[in-house]
């Protein structure tokens, strides 16, 4: 999966770690930059999150829960945060779907699971497996 | 029940809690009586498809009127009759409570917990605005 976010995730800005461990014919350095990269992206999702969930658990109309600052902040995370955002909701179904659409441009969701909470969640990550962002 | 604290008219002695959190459904859908999915008119959401999807509360008027409702001015309880109080806040719809036999109230709480309440009022304020309609249909 590393391999794929990285080429989802396009060209990795230079840093000073990849210049000064960069062994020619060797790229375990360049792992261990992303491996830190990924433990950094998942910390501010996590608070994102968090903070999403506290600001509108009491909501029911979603549409502004869609375009609260912390909502758009997620998405505009963009792709990196697709595999964030599918063990989220493996792990507890919640209104990840419009983020997912908005980062992806897909929508795997028929309309007869339109509301069913649990269908949104198996359709989002059976679209995961199928583009082996989950196993 | 943290968020308690967010409704000025909830007393410990006007409500109480009636089931866990769940994202499942939410006010709409349990007003409706639906406990299986969400309601909403965002796209992914379920609507009744008769309806157009809207965020007004002229647009949640329209989805009571389809299962049968009527606006009325009374939210005493009357023998024979469901009643439901609608919620709008900044122009928009924002939440919906069904009167229960007893003349309580029911409500779902966005995706926190449902709770019983003594009448519709005690959840108006900042979260949910203020009741903008009430609606009634003859008992099913």
């Amino acid at each position: 999966m590393a391999l794929l976010l990285k080429q989802r995730m396009g060209p990795q800005p230079y840093t000073m770690a990849s210049q000064t461990n960069q062994v020619p014919g060797n790229d375990e350095p360049v792992s261990q930059d992303f491996e830190i990269r990924q433990a950094l992206l998942r910390k501010r999702f996590d608070q994102l999150a968090a903070r999403w969930k506290t600001e509108t658990k009491l909501v029911s109309a979603l549409g502004d829960v869609f375009e609260s600052r912390t909502y758009c902040e997620i998405v505009e995370m963009g792709w990196k945060v697709v595999p964030l955002l599918l063990e989220a909701l493996k792990e507890s179904p919640d209104h990840w779907f419009v983020a997912l659409h908005r980062i992806t441009g897909h929508d795997p969701i028929p309309p007869e699971h339109y509301g069913i909470v649990n269908e949104l969640v198996e359709d989002w990550l059976r679209w995961g497996r199928q583009e082996q962002f989950l196993s | 029940m943290q968020w308690v604290s967010k409704f000025p008219g909830l007393t410990q002695g006007n409500h109480r809690k009636t089931s866990d959190a769940t994202t499942t459904y939410n006010c709409i859908a349990w007003a409706a009586g639906d406990d299986t999915r969400w309601w909403s008119h965002d796209g992914f959401y379920y609507w009744p498809p008769s309806v157009s999807r809207g965020p007004s509360p002229a647009h949640l008027v329209n989805v009571f009127r389809t299962l049968g409702y009527d606006e009325t001015l009374s939210s005493d309880l009357e023998a024979g009759l469901d009643k439901v109080a609608l919620y709008e806040k900044d122009g928009k719809w924002s939440h919906a409570v069904r009167q229960l036999p007893n003349g309580r109230w029911t409500s779902k709480m966005g995706g926190a917990e449902d709770i019983e309440v003594d009448r519709p009022e005690s959840l108006e304020g900042l979260e949910y605005g203020k009741v903008f309609a009430l609606m009634q249909r003859p008992a099913c």
